[in-house]
């Protein structure tokens, strides 16, 4: 092929491929208002205009569609056939067909050998329905038979040129009245290969394409330019020379024109984008069928074309996220109240300097229940932390990779991917994803995207002697802190907040993060820099702040950008290098550090923090001095009764508690100590004493203690091998003193009352291997000997992920025990993995957590039952149920 | 020495450079250009071995602190050049105490190397020239920068 004639075909391929972008969305549009004349015309010129390129270039399978396609749309265009659903369906289709082709002569040079019969049969039946129809009787033009228009078609090639020519004006000049197009319509005029060339000449005129990678590079030389003015505008401050200042203020102008300019050359309508999501709706919403009215604004709104690639992605997942999960079927809607007809809207608009996009529907909106459960599965949040979160906090789990609340997996969303690359598309380009949504009302995201990447404004500030720069786009506000006036920071577990507004936001020190020598600064007035990022606000301490700066942001090596911090660096006035702050990446950095603080300490405070191998201990005193400890997750309540009130039953204490009476147990009694009980020690006085009180079922058991000493974190092991004595299940450093764990379990069991309630446990002829599951080595301790003193082989999981690696390896136990609470992967999940490929294993959870809702919760995730963790008595009968 | 026999490849040139008192190179074509001390901005959080970021005609450049980098004795002296070397997209400085000429060195001089030397030293060299006065430690680049990539 020469060069010349490839150059043609390149030509037609670009125009034809921006002739075909917008059809499926001028086509649906159509669908909606077929009495839309001009929309018709347009459509119609540019089928007609690929078909005359394609017959001129001598490619039959578009000819033959495309000219199909327009004999039909001649008849709708003469009132003769009405465009129904499944015809614009066909219309469609045959454009995705013809785009196809494109895409191969793109590529290969000539059209595939694609079979399109079937497509072009379709095509010629409804064009001689059409025909035959009644309304097929035209005035005075003559409308060739269907057999003839297709036939002409196929050998169009030979005589192309000639046969084209013809029909353009045969075509075209009846219909000069109705084609009385708006200037504002920027349809291009009709031009067929050889006949428009005047038409496409005064076209050619005034635009030029220009290739964009040396857009980019102008933009970059642009940059350099910028920074080149910062740095004279920064020197003629210094001078005195009026020449030199009125110069440096002409090349500011002339460069803030020429940045704003080259800008301008890359930008482009965000409607080249959301022109797609017509058909992208409408398909989708007729696959599922869902009636959906989508509304676009905004389509001029222009953004740098890098950017819109960028976004392109990201928002079709939105779009197609909003139709499938979002807007709900007609039944659905109509039972909630709602019009059946969905409503989905996609906005752009300028904001701030930023352009936002919005798309919202008013469909069923997220369930933060359902997500806050999902979260605390996946161990994003911790149960204790879910009353404090603000619903924005929860909202934005959702962009965390693998999260999904969809009930059913289906090929368009729900697959878990997609939120999370969708937010780091979106950031990665400096952007942010914001999301809002009222349950059963509707979702809206707004995405905030910036004009321009490599421009950006920016606030400079200084910190320990070093400058620094920080994205506009994080700036919520400036505050200045006089101390001497009585403001100041208020302190909490030695972290710094303000009250801004009310509002309690945390304060970080920018040097004492990056570890800077604390400037000797004026200490009185605090600079506090507010940031938001990802929806956190906190301030941040500098300096002092020093400047805002349209500032180039130059890209970091690759071992600096791990650091996370630091989102470039910029070349200042002076010269000198800034590094640019990344305002999330930076608090995500003080987080860390806080939880990993936190963890620090929590051997000291009784912070729950949720560590492998911990267990929080109640330590008190008995009657012998000594300092003994109960697990607290045991404990249900503490209690302080009147010795008056204890009664006695045979040898039994007992007191009037809960409207029953509960049994009081003499730990010094059962377990052989020196001294003696408060219980004996106070009898015939007058006299508080303390109580730990234990329920098992139904029952409350009291263990009288001297005093509750303490609550206390170890993460040390237990010392089995220092029991002398039933009762007693071993002994534990913490905080360097010797603390002896008593075993409630066996203590109330050897009680008469206890021997009474639960009887013995027959433990001699149990059979099996089991996995056990569980993270306080206590109970592990407590149970692995319940076990294997019954006869079962017990193979030991720290937590669910080694009980999910124990039983990929054993997948012949004959049961599994596991708790609920765990590190890494909790006992639901642990059941759910088992689940994936064993049905018929017995899962027993036994948990502190029995609520019916746990229980249905556990239910769900594959347990078979669901035990209290006190019960060694249930918990072995259960096994025995199924082992036995 | 001729240009032929730089040619054909049985010559390397090497542009060399001193730390403390040992001789080191790096190869002639990798070197972009040779600076004086420049304004460094330090990065807090980085690796102790990145000095910071100079700005080289309105390019970031990473200074790499070849001393810190092997482990070596600290030095105060102001007195330093930086060897400019690009890899990708990204500029590097290598950060040396003295820059010597650059030396047209016979491959038959060339050794893999030596188990003897340091193991932070040796993770970042090619093998070594053995001079008749001298010896002449042959950084590798790739070595060094690859640092960033692990």
């Amino acid at each position: 092929m020469s060069d010349a004639q490839q150059a043609i075909i390149n030509e037609f391929l670009v125009e034809s491929f921006e002739n075909l972008s917008n059809i499926n969305e001028e086509l649906t549009r159509f669908e909606k208002d077929p009495n839309d004349k001009e929309l018709l015309n347009a459509i119609f010129r540019k089928i007609h205009t690929l078909k005359g390129s394609a017959s001129f270039l001598g490619f039959s399978n578009l000819q033959v569609i495309t000219h199909a396609v327009e004999s039909i749309l001649d008849f709708i265009r003469n009132d003769q056939l009405k465009a129904d659903s499944s015809l614009i369906d066909l219309f469609l289709e045959s454009f995705d067909a013809c785009q196809a082709i494109l895409k191969d002569i793109e590529s290969s040079g000539k059209e595939s050998e694609t079979d399109y019969s079937e497509l072009t049969k379709r095509l010629k039946n409804n064009l001689e329905q059409a025909m035959t129809g009644d309304k097929a009787l035209v005035e005075d033009k003559h409308v060739p038979s269907a057999q003839e228009m297709i036939e002409e078609a196929s050998d169009a090639d030979e005589n192309s040129v000639q046969n084209v020519q013809e029909e353009v004006t045969e075509v075209e000049t009846p219909k000069q009245e109705d084609k009385k197009v708006s200037p504002s319509q920027q349809a291009p005029p009709v031009q067929t290969a050889t006949g428009s060339a005047t038409n496409s000449q005064k076209l050619a005129d005034s635009t030029v394409r220009v290739n964009v990678k040396l857009l980019d590079k102008i933009m970059n030389v642009v940059g350099e330019l910028v920074i080149n003015r910062n740095q004279i505008l920064q020197y003629s401050k210094h001078t005195d020379s009026a020449e030199l200042n009125r110069f440096a203020q002409q090349l500011n102008v002339i460069t803030t024109e020429l940045q704003t300019d080259i800008m301008t050359t890359r930008m482009q309508p965000v409607g080249n984008v959301f022109n797609k999501f017509e058909r992208v709706v409408r398909d989708l919403a007729r696959g599922q069928g869902k009636n959906i009215s989508l509304e676009i604004s905004g389509k001029e709104t222009e953004l740098d074309k890098t950017l819109i690639e960028v976004i392109k992605d990201p928002l079709t997942h939105l779009v197609r996220n909003s139709v499938d999960h979002g807007i709900e079927s007609p039944e659905d809607r109509q039972a909630a109240g709602k019009n059946e007809t969905g409503k989905l809207s996609i906005k752009a608009f300028h904001e701030g300097g930023q352009v936002i996009i919005e798309i919202s529907d008013d469909g069923k909106g997220i369930d933060t229940e359902a997500v806050v459960k999902k979260a605390i599965e996946r161990g994003i949040f911790t149960e204790s932390e879910v009353p404090n979160l603000s619903k924005n906090r929860i909202l934005n789990v959702i962009f965390n990779p693998g999260f999904s609340t969809a009930a059913a997996v289906t090929n368009i969303s729900g697959r878990g991917v997609g939120m999370d690359v969708v937010k780091s598309n979106i950031e990665k380009i400096g952007g942010g994803v914001e999301i809002n949504s009222e349950f059963g009302k509707g979702t809206s995201f707004r995405l905030k995207i910036p004009l321009t990447l490599a421009i950006v404004p920016a606030l400079v500030v200084e910190s320990g002697g070093e400058t620094f720069a920080i994205h506009q786009k994080n700036l919520v506000e400036l505050v200045m802190l006089d101390e001497s006036e009585g403001n100041s920071l208020e302190v909490l577990h030695g972290n710094e907040f303000y009250r801004l507004r009310g509002e309690l936001i945390p304060i970080v020190r920018l040097n004492k993060v990056l570890n800077y020598e604390c400037k000797s600064q004026n200490e009185s007035t605090l600079n506090i820099i507010v940031l938001k990022a990802e929806g956190r606000v906190y301030g941040l301490i500098v300096d002092d702040v020093l400047d805002t700066q349209e500032i180039v942001v130059k890209p970091l090596s690759r071992k600096l950008k791990d650091i996370n911090i630091y989102a470039g660096a910029t070349i200042m006035g002076d010269g000198k290098v800034a590094l640019i702050i990344d305002a999330l990446g930076f608090y995500n950095l003080v987080e860390n550090r806080a939880v990993e603080k936190a963890a620090e300490e929590s051997s000291q405070e009784a912070e729950v923090v949720f560590t492998e191998d911990h267990q929080e201990v109640l330590l008190f005193k008995l009657g012998d001095g000594r300092i003994y400890g109960v697990p607290l997750s045991l404990i249900n309540r503490l209690e302080e009764f009147m010795s008056t009130s204890v009664e006695s039953s045979g040898d039994q204490s007992l007191i009037r508690y809960r409207e029953s009476s509960m049994p009081l147990i003499n730990l010094e009694n059962l377990l052989h100590l020196e001294g003696e009980s408060q219980l004996v020690k106070l009898k015939g006085k007058e006299e508080k004493f303390h109580c730990i009180v234990i329920d098992i079922q139904q029952y409350s058991f009291g263990l009288v203690v001297d005093s509750i000493y303490d609550i206390a974190t170890s993460e040390a092991e237990i010392e089995t091998n220092t029991v002398d004595r039933e009762g007693l299940l071993g002994t534990l450093y913490i905080n360097d003193s010797l603390i002896t764990l008593v075993d409630v379990h066996k203590i109330i069991e050897s009680t008469n009352i206890g021997k009474k309630l639960f009887g013995e446990i027959d433990k001699s002829m149990l059979k099996g291997k089991i996995i056990l599951a569980e993270d306080s080595s206590l109970y592990r301790n407590v149970q692995i000997e319940l076990f294997e003193s019954a006869g079962l082989e017990v193979l030991v999981a720290k937590n669910g992920k080694e009980g999910c690696e124990l039983f990929k390896s054993n997948a012949d136990v004959d049961l599994i025990v596991t708790d609920i609470e765990m590190p890494h992967v909790s006992g639901y999940e642990f059941a759910e993995f088992v689940r994936e490929t064993n049905k018929d294993v017995p899962i027993i959870a036994v948990s502190t957590r029995v609520s019916d809702k746990d229980k249905e919760h556990g239910l769900k995730s594959g347990f078979t039952r669901h035990l209290q963790k006190l019960n060694k008595v249930e918990v072995i009968n259960t096994i025995k149920e199924f082992l036995g | 020495m001729s240009n032929e026999s730089i040619l054909h490849g049985d010559v390397n040139q090497l542009c060399g450079f001193k730390i403390g008192s040992g001789h080191y190179a790096v190869e002639v074509l990798d070197v972009q250009e040779v600076v004086k001390p420049q304004n460094v901005t330090p990065v807090p959080l980085a690796p102790d071995y990145i000095d910071g970021l100079i700005n080289l005609r309105g390019q970031i450049v990473t200074a790499i602190n070849i001393r810190r980098l092997f482990g070596l004795e600290e030095s105060n002296s102001d007195d330093y050049m930086n060897i400019i070397v690009s890899s990708g997209e990204n500029l590097y400085s290598l950060v040396v105490d003295e820059i010597m000429d650059v030396m047209d060195i016979e491959n038959s001089r060339f050794e893999d190397t030596p188990d003897t030397i340091d193991e932070k030293i040796s993770n970042f060299i090619n093998g070594v020239y053995k001079l008749d006065d001298k010896l002449i430690t042959l950084l590798s680049l790739e070595k060094i920068l690859s640092l960033e990539m692990n």
